[in-house]
């Protein structure tokens, strides 16, 4: 049996969030106890790039590399930003860290404020998340009051100061360079990199952009030592992930498993299965830049290489599970649209191209579909994903391909069949009624908004397929059952 | 207190540990209460917890505070971790059924009552680095 291994989400649910005495009875803040007495930056530096922590917000970039990176640089000010703008949908793992353990990402930002010689850290939180936003103010008022943050932490010559920054919500502002540009006040719009953020970020100033989990990883790995790290998940990717279960799964919920567990085991063995018995179809993950997972990837390890190979990725940990009532291509148009409507509008691919996109992808599931349209869909997908400015725009197209390489047959059926197998696209359906079952009374033909239900009292009722509009009424109110859709 | 050196954090260290031992010979109910929790009703479950510990005087119960725990398909939830370490962990506890949670978990030591959700949480990584 599969079994969850807690990190990052150590002490949620353990202790009392608001209260300082029950962290440092956990083992808070000795993280940066050893870091300021007993190593020098560039110790703990190695120490986390021996490690192998990657970023958890999805890219899986090598936080110690990064943190080396702004090391370097010579800069009189530099900056450690906590991306807490946590957007994808379905997603709330960053929430709960934040709610349940603040100090450790304090701890942690404090730690590579150290590292990389910054004295100023800024949490970067979406304002849809009060209870967060309330806890940290807490713990920031607690940490200043204790000295582990504000001048000269515990005597020590390093002083370290840290603030919270309010996201509008929107969710490219998740992307690095837009939620700098978002704390400068300004448009959140993403610039081109290089230069990174590690080199010119904030004011043009050395920064470190890290997830909420990235942070939340940090301090055990100091206190326990890279071997302990090491020793959980994979070679490349080392330690745990937190994945937030959503969609047709029993539990609903958070879990943190190591990295290489299989898909199989999270979703069988942790996840409790699929609801009602249903067949499973897919996992999303990667949220809308992701792709599908597949029955036939329910064994491959869950590594960021590996979801990557598979034509999805690891995101921040968003798993929305679909069952055989999911149609595969809605779900594209759910997370197409999802982007069109965060797409910031500086450049045209994605702008217009992703609106070309979501048309065609329309016009496949009302019916109006040829071959011609899965092969623009195929052009412009491309296209989109090569000529976009920022992660948004180049990884839009993402679910449409994931769901085109492993459900084609789904859109052939929409295109060619004019048929949705899961029921799920209302004007592919037909509405019959089957004389056999139907007693005649009528109150379907009275309860049809369009009156296209008729027939005699006591026999059975006819639909008039030409001017039925789909809305399923006469479903909801047939007493006998006698409706079928297809 | 400010820290101003290593060993005001070794005293603090020393203190808050004594406290949680002093605390952990209480029996603990630790409820759930992130957004999730307060959302399907926690606080509630938490007010009147708290009434009737102190309206029946129960002595020997500590209520905390703490924040999601991941089982947000049966939130609220409330651990019950007793003086000797071991702990379960109860699922759906609403307004009506709050008081069960005294009457079985507390007062008693149920180990088979419906709402417990079996947990799958290695306890020991700390120690022994994890490997599978």
């Amino acid at each position: 049996m599969a079994q969850q291994i807690r990190i990052a989400l150590r002490n949620c649910g353990k202790l009392d969030p608001e209260k300082i005495e029950q962290y440092i009875a956990q083992s808070g803040y000795l993280a940066l106890e050893k870091a300021l007495f007993d190593n020098k930056p560039e110790d703990i530096l190695k120490l986390i790039i021996d490690s192998g922590l990657r970023g958890r917000g999805g890219g899986g970039f090598p936080t110690g590399i990064k943190w080396q990176a702004a090391a370097k640089q010579k800069s009189d000010e530099k900056f450690v930003i906590c991306n807490a703008d946590e957007g994808d949908p379905g997603a709330f793992m960053d929430r709960a860290v934040l709610e349940g353990d603040p100090h450790s990402v304090l701890e942690a930002m404090t730690i590579a404020g150290y590292c990389i010689g910054a004295n100023k850290g800024i949490i970067y939180i979406r304002a849809e998340y009060p209870l967060a936003i309330e806890r940290l103010n807490v713990a920031i008022d607690q940490a200043y009051k204790m000295g582990f943050l504000g001048k000269n932490i515990m005597g020590t010559a390093f002083s370290f100061d840290i603030s919270i920054k309010l996201g509008a919500g929107a969710f490219v502002c998740g992307e690095e360079t837009a939620l700098i540009k978002s704390i400068e006040g300004k448009r959140g719009e993403p610039i081109v990199k290089p230069p990174f953020p590690a080199e010119k970020g904030l004011w043009m100033k050395p920064t470190i952009v890290n997830n909420v989990e990235t942070y939340a990883s940090v301090c055990p790995i100091i206190v326990n030592g890279l071997e302990w790290f090491r020793g959980v998940g994979t070679e490349k990717s080392p330690g745990t992930k937190v994945f937030a279960l959503a969609g047709k799964i029993n539990n609903v919920g958070l879990v943190e498993v190591p990295m290489g567990s299989t898909l199989r085991e999270v979703v069988y063995e942790i996840g409790g299965g699929i609801k009602d018995g249903k067949e499973f179809k897919a996992v999303q993950t990667g949220g809308p830049s992701g792709g599908c997972i597949t029955k036939e990837s329910l064994d491959t390890p869950i590594t960021y290489e590996n979801l990557i190979q598979i034509g999805s990725m690891m995101g921040s940990g968003g798993m929305i599970v679909l069952d055989e009532d999911d149609c595969m291509v809605n779900i594209a148009k759910f997370y197409l649209e999802f982007t069109l409507d965060e797409s910031c509008g500086k450049c045209t691919p994605c702008r217009v191209g992703n609106t070309r996109m979501f048309e065609l992808l329309e016009d496949i599931t009302e019916g109006r579909g040829t071959q011609l349209t899965i092969t623009k869909l195929e052009t412009l997908a491309n296209t989109i994903k090569k000529a976009s400015l920022c992660g948004l725009g180049q990884t839009a197209p993402n679910p449409v391909l994931s769901t085109m390489k492993y459900f084609k047959h789904e859109y052939e059926e929409h295109i060619n069949n004019k048929k949705c197998r899961a029921k799920v696209c209302r004007e592919l359906l037909t509405f019959e009624i089957v004389a056999d079952k139907c007693v005649g009374c009528s109150l379907c033909a009275r309860n049809c908004p369009v009156f296209c239900i008729h027939g005699e009292p006591k026999t059975p009722f006819v639909i008039d397929q030409k001017a039925c509009i789909k809305c399923g009424s006469c479903v909801e109110k047939c007493n006998f059952d006698a409706i079928t859709v297809s | 207190m400010q820290i101003k050196n290593r060993e005001d954090l070794k005293k603090y260290r020393e203190s808050a540990i004594a406290g949680k031992t002093a605390s952990d010979k209480n029996i603990k109910l630790l409820v759930g209460l992130g957004t999730c929790g307060t959302a399907a009703g926690a606080d509630m479950v938490w007010a009147k917890l708290e009434n009737k510990i102190k309206s029946d005087k129960i002595s020997g119960v500590e209520l905390v505070k703490v924040g999601c725990v991941g089982y947000c398909y049966a939130e609220p939830t409330v651990e019950v971790v007793y003086p000797d370490g071991e702990s379960v962990l109860l699922g759906n506890i609403k307004e009506d059924n709050a008081l069960d949670v005294i009457e079985l978990h507390v007062k008693k030591k149920t180990n088979n009552a419906s709402n417990i959700i079996k947990t799958n949480i290695a306890s020991n990584i700390f120690k022994n680095g994890g490997k599978k």
